[in-house]
């Protein structure tokens, strides 16, 4: 196995999932798919942590700030959802373009 | 680049374009939950035991399941088959746009001449958890990720609880 | 090699024969197979005969005579059972999601069986020794919740769907204490690794977790939640019949109802086999003069016993409200797995009689405390009103 070339396709992997997770962000409407997104896009964060501590800098820090990465990422997958769930009791929709701005 | 890793970069990319492209959400959820599992099995790949493990119990057993729980939670169970209309011309765009910023970073990084290659770290669970607990700044951060997921419980809880006047009555 | 090591070694002994006989490049590969087709028969076959068993236990229980027309007292009823579901039509409904309905069996079998591989059911009996196996055990079973999610959606019926949202809310909530009552046995030993686990409670019954304080109050949590991670009665509110027919099981007909069948039992089992490895010392002989009996027979003997629990109490007790069973979750068990890991925490500080007494005066305090208040809760929104009923 050649190890510099799978840590260059971690990075391509990592940069193509964190677009996919803006097509998400850009392109959908649904509140959920958005958020589906975004955690896309912590997982391409998380993978080029792992990728460079697996070929590059073997010193255990890219390994904590991973795990506290989906530590973080957890906490705010379920405030997200619950913010969603509020939207929806007040509004009866998830549709981002359907949500006024704060200051109505 | 060896086989696996192909079959798993594969699997990622294909099911994450899935979950953002398809149009019933529920479909969306499984295959970012698929999604989820491959990026898990990457870590494994990768070495990073612990790590693969977490991400499949954070987000396989968690994130994806509350994903599927909001989805059927935000709509009426008549509908849950349904698709849910989304404007295409405006897909199209932010893919379009997302393409060029992936496409951008990923040639970048194809040209990227990676150091040199070192051979597989190893550390133990028990490495780990000495280095969550034994150093400051990680004894820091462990506390403050635990204050913060303490107070995205109950935020989540506060959130999402109906408020009292939606249940007075309605027992039934 | 004397001959009681040599029985109790024997399965591996056996492993090592039929191995080698293939060339050196396929010996790693055909072991690995060896062993996934050891566990897949040996606990396919102990669904068969703890089905048998179930059926007969609650017909003693319900004062009937269970199965007894098929073979010497109905032996060869889980055989009939087994044909009978082979040859029955597959139905699916019209309108069902056909790509779902057909991958959840496959998806929720496949971790059912996959866990099996880090138990250690003997002496070096185990299929994949890994540094992180109580994490893998509990990573792996997370993932059978997508699964039932998968039925019950796929089947486009409200009753599935109800039936399978009651299950993940009931499985998400149980699986917290239940890794928390786990996590203490990690504290203890300071390691996930199932085989170093089962090797800190050797020398006597003494030894084992669950004689300790915070090892008492673990275990009997752990196996509250696992009866509601299974699915089982009290906690059988998913396929509830009276309510909801099957739950997420109802459109499901022919083999792929036996596969979920199946995965129930095999959770079932594995969640006593894991019960058993971090209590109440896997294959380790009770007393050290008993050694002589083969560890296997052990873990099997213990496994029998918990099967038989399971059974009696699905035979006894009644139903939980959906309600008592979030109750149950949130307000008392969670509490007290937390302060039990504070109390283990103190067991391996203080390493002795000391931990007694502190230990039994807060767990009592803390189950009497939560129980009255648990006791006195009420369903949200006051008095229940049953419109159809009157």
């Amino acid at each position: 196995m050649n190890d510099a070339l799978t840590l260059n396709g971690c990075l391509i992997l990592s940069a193509l999932l964190f677009g996919i997770g803006l097509v998400a962000v850009f392109g959908r409407r649904s509140a959920i798919l958005v958020l589906i997104g975004i955690e896309f896009m912590l997982n391409a964060a998380v993978i080029n942590f792992v990728a460079f501590w697996r070929f590059a800098h073997p010193s255990s820090d890219g390994m904590m700030f991973s795990i506290f990465a989906i530590a973080v990422a957890a906490a705010e997958a379920g405030v997200g959802l619950a913010l969603v769930i509020a939207l929806y009791r007040h509004r009866r929709s998830v549709r981002i373009d359907e949500i006024p701005p704060a200051s109505e | 680049m060896s086989i696996p890793f192909l079959i798993i970069a594969a699997v990622i990319l294909a099911s994450a374009w899935a979950a953002v492209s398809l149009r019933n959400l529920v479909h969306c959820g499984l295959c970012a939950a698929l999604s989820f599992l491959a990026t898990g099995t990457l870590y494994l790949y990768l070495n990073a035991e612990f790590l693969g493990l977490v991400q499949l119990m954070v987000y396989v057993g968690a994130v994806a399941v509350l994903i599927l729980f909001t989805v059927l939670l935000t709509r009426p169970a008549t509908e849950a088959a349904d698709a849910v209309p989304t404007k295409r011309p405006a897909f199209w765009k932010g893919a379009l746009i997302a393409i060029t910023v992936g496409g951008a970073v990923a040639s970048c990084l194809a040209v990227y001449a990676a150091p040199k290659a070192s051979t597989a770290p190893e550390l133990s669970i028990q490495e780990i958890g000495r280095l969550l607990t034994a150093s400051q700044q990680n004894v820091l951060a462990l506390i403050i990720v635990a204050l913060l997921m303490t107070t995205a419980l109950i935020g989540a809880l506060l959130l999402a609880a109906p408020a009292e006047e939606d249940t007075k009555g309605g027992g039934a | 090699m004397t001959l009681v090591e040599r029985i109790d070694q024997a399965p591996l002994l056996l492993q090592r024969w039929a191995v080698s006989f293939f060339p050196a490049l396929l010996q790693p590969w055909v072991a690995m197979l060896i062993s996934a087709a050891a566990i897949i028969g040996v606990f396919a076959s102990l669904f068969a005969l703890s089905t048998l068993a179930e059926r007969k236990g609650l017909g003693r229980i319900q004062n009937r005579p269970g199965p007894n027309r098929v073979g010497p007292f109905g032996m060869l009823q889980p055989l009939a059972d087994g044909i009978k579901m082979l040859i029955k039509e597959d139905i699916v409904p019209l309108r069902a999601d056909k790509v779902l309905h057909f991958l959840a069996p496959i998806a929720l079998i496949v971790p059912s069986l996959l866990v099996y591989s880090v138990l250690p059911i003997g002496r070096n009996l185990i299929a994949m020794q890994c540094q992180l196996g109580v994490l893998l055990f509990f990573a792996i079973g997370a993932s059978t919740e997508l699964s039932i999610f998968m039925a019950g959606w796929g089947s486009h019926n409200k009753y599935s769907l109800l039936g399978s949202i009651r299950a993940i809310a009931q499985m998400i909530s149980y699986e917290l204490p239940m890794v928390l009552a786990a996590v203490t046995v990690i504290l203890a030993t300071s390691s996930l690794d199932t085989v170093n686990i089962v090797e800190a409670q050797a020398g006597g019954f003494w030894a084992w977790h669950a004689f300790t304080p915070w090892g008492a109050i673990a275990l009997l949590t752990f196996f509250i939640c696992a009866l509601a991670e299974s699915n089982r009665a009290p906690f059988d509110l998913p396929e509830a019949e009276s309510e909801l027919i099957a739950g997420h099981l109802t459109e499901y007909s022919g083999f792929k109802y036996a596969l979920f069948f199946m995965a129930e039992y095999l959770g079932m089992m594995a969640i006593s086999g894991m019960a058993i490895t971090l209590f109440l010392g896997g294959w380790q002989a009770p007393l050290p003069i008993l050694n002589f009996i083969p560890s296997w027979m052990w873990f099997f003997g213990k496994l029998a016993c918990f099967v038989v629990l399971f059974i009696w109490i699905r035979g006894t007790l009644p139903r939980l409200r959906a309600d008592q069973l979030m109750n149950l979750a949130w307000k008392f068990l969670l509490p007290i797995a937390l302060l039990n890991i504070g109390l283990a925490g103190l067991w391996v500080k203080s390493s002795g009689w000391i931990a007694w007494p502190i230990s039994v005066i807060l767990l009592g305090l803390a189950i009497v405390g939560l129980g009255r208040l648990l006791r006195g809760s009420r369903p949200r929104g006051g008095k229940r009103i049953y419109r159809y009923a009157d």
